[in-house]
């Protein structure tokens, strides 16, 4: 789970090339998506991704055996992105149209995430292994349930199984699931509160 | 649709939500939508909501990261010298140090580690040769790309983690003797010129004895051998075995007078001296010139081509230099 722990610190603080293009192909996907969904621009993004990693760079010496390298590029990266919105919405105050309106609700939704961002992005990847590591009667009644949004009824006619039997194998792959991804449940209480409200 | 009492928002403005999120709204679309939530806070929320969820949901990828990593490695090649610079003003009020240089000296980093001594960092970027003059008189020459740390506290004066490549003409002071630490060996001055190398990319680290006499000494402080001059002390971080030899010494320090001396060295040791100096990557395509030996004086504020140009009339080397979109320099011997 820590994603630190797969760097070789020494390695990052002595400048070794190969480490840092780990770390970089490793983040830049997910920290460019986030910039780019919230700045609605691509340069922008590119910069602020860039800027991040060679702050990491810059604070090399300082990294020790606790230092949260994930945490400490989404940081960077969500608080250059709020002064980012702040600047652009100095510039749209001139011009009279929504865009001002809609750079501050990108500024208020963005101070409402956290580092749980990028975690949730490798939980994507884990939760997909996951369900495909599910025996397969789980696994279809699963992906009828959840993906095809089909009710329990429905996948009880199209397999030719009871209900409760449906009933049973779902509950079944969900505590396969539960048990799978709990060291993600922090993440996933952030993701189901934010589909609840 | 709603107005701001009302706290269900229609299925309607839900889709319009993800239309504008998903770039499908018109101009018109937008411009209403958002002028609508400034009188429904609640259609505001949603927005917010259905935004975060949707950058969750989404893994947008640029399309020329590996462009971008070398970009950025390119960038660490050369963001040190400014942010040096920079803490060279926040730093300069602890100066109790001297920088005086001809290249570029770098007052990198200070900090206070007790009340009486602090730390100092000095670094010399590639390209250039710094020198630093000490309170009591003791200088240092830096060489390109080279970096080290200076205590100086009450009964003794320390280098540590020396990087690179180092000249010292030190004042002797028997109430405070110096001492450099490199790899798991100390080197105790006893009053003396010496030049000790100690790249990070090299496994041997050396010392060579110019003037003087120093004490070589392992890291429990217990003496293994004196240098006299001449001596040339060599030391294999792979195999941790040292070895003492008598050398010419007249040149070893020739580059802090800005000359590139090479006696008797292969074109791989030269082009590693090149490499470090004009901050290039040579490749010798071929392996039986790796090996050649050359003895050569050279001029370091020379540029690069004129080097090259000079090997290729002197030795018949054919070379191609090739700039890659980071403004670095692949040099290809053929």
């Amino acid at each position: 789970m820590d994603v630190s722990a797969k760097y070789d610190i020494v390695r990052l603080k002595t400048g070794d090339r190969s480490e840092y293009e780990k770390i970089y192909h490793e983040f830049f996907d997910v920290l460019y998506s986030l910039s780019k969904q919230y700045l609605m621009n691509t340069d922008d993004a590119e910069e602020i991704v860039q800027d991040a990693f060679l702050k990491l760079w810059e604070i090399r010496s300082g990294l020790n055996d606790q230092s949260n390298i994930k945490n400490f590029l989404y940081t960077l990266v969500k608080n250059n992105c709020l002064n980012q919105l702040r600047n652009k919405q100095n510039a749209a105050r001139l011009i009279k149209n929504y865009h001002y309106q809609e750079l501050q609700y990108n500024y208020e939704a963005l101070t409402k995430t956290s580092e749980n961002y990028i975690q949730f992005q490798e939980l994507k990847e884990k939760i997909d292994l996951a369900i495909s590591e599910l025996p397969d009667d789980l696994q279809v009644v699963f992906e009828m349930n959840r993906f095809q949004d089909m009710r329990y009824k429905d996948i009880a006619l199209k397999l030719d199984l009871s209900e409760k039997a449906v009933e049973a194998r779902m509950s079944k792959a969900l505590k396969i699931l539960r048990t799978e991804l709990k060291d993600y449940l922090p993440v996933i209480y952030l993701v189901s509160k934010l589909l609840n409200e | 649709m709603n107005n701001g009492s009302v706290n269900v928002v229609a299925d309607m403005d839900k889709e319009i939500i993800v239309k504008i999120l998903s770039g499908e709204a018109t101009e018109k679309e937008r411009n209403d939508f958002f002028l609508n939530c400034e009188a429904n806070p609640s259609l505001k929320e949603e927005y917010i909501r259905l935004k975060n969820l949707w950058v969750l949901s989404i893994e947008e990828q640029a399309p020329n990261k590996q462009k971008l990593f070398e970009q950025f490695w390119a960038t660490t090649r050369r963001s040190q010298s400014n942010r040096m610079r920079r803490i060279v003003f926040e730093a300069a009020k602890y100066a109790a140090i001297l920088i005086i240089s001809f290249g570029l000296a770098l007052f990198v980093n200070s900090e206070i580690a007790t009340n009486s001594d602090f730390v100092q960092t000095f670094s010399s970027e590639a390209g250039s040769v710094s020198s630093i003059e000490l309170n009591d008189g003791s200088k240092i020459w830096l060489n390109s790309g080279s970096q080290l740390q200076f205590t100086e506290k009450s009964k003794k004066r320390v280098v540590a983690s020396l990087t690179g490549e180092a000249y010292f003409e030190i004042a002797h002071d028997p109430g405070r003797e110096f001492l450099v630490d490199v790899a798991n060996i100390r080197i105790r001055d006893l009053g003396t010129k010496f030049n000790i190398k100690a790249y990070d990319t090299d496994d041997e680290i050396t010392a060579t004895l110019l003037e003087g006499k120093i004490d070589v000494q392992n890291v429990k402080g217990k003496s293994l051998f004196e240098m006299n001059p001449s001596d040339h002390f060599s030391f294999r971080r792979s195999t941790d075995k040292y070895n003492l030899t008598k050398i010419d010494p007249s040149f070893v320090a020739a580059w802090k007078d800005g000359k590139f001396v090479f006696i008797d060295k292969s074109l791989r040791e030269i082009c590693n001296e090149l490499e470090k100096w004009y901050d290039v990557q040579i490749t010798i395509s071929n392996s039986e010139l790796e090996s050649g030996k050359y003895t050569s004086i050279l001029k370091r504020t020379t540029t690069i081509s004129q080097m090259l140009e000079m090997l290729k009339v002197t030795t018949g080397l054919e070379y191609e230099i090739k700039t890659n979109k980071n403004g670095l320099d692949m040099i290809m011997i053929k």
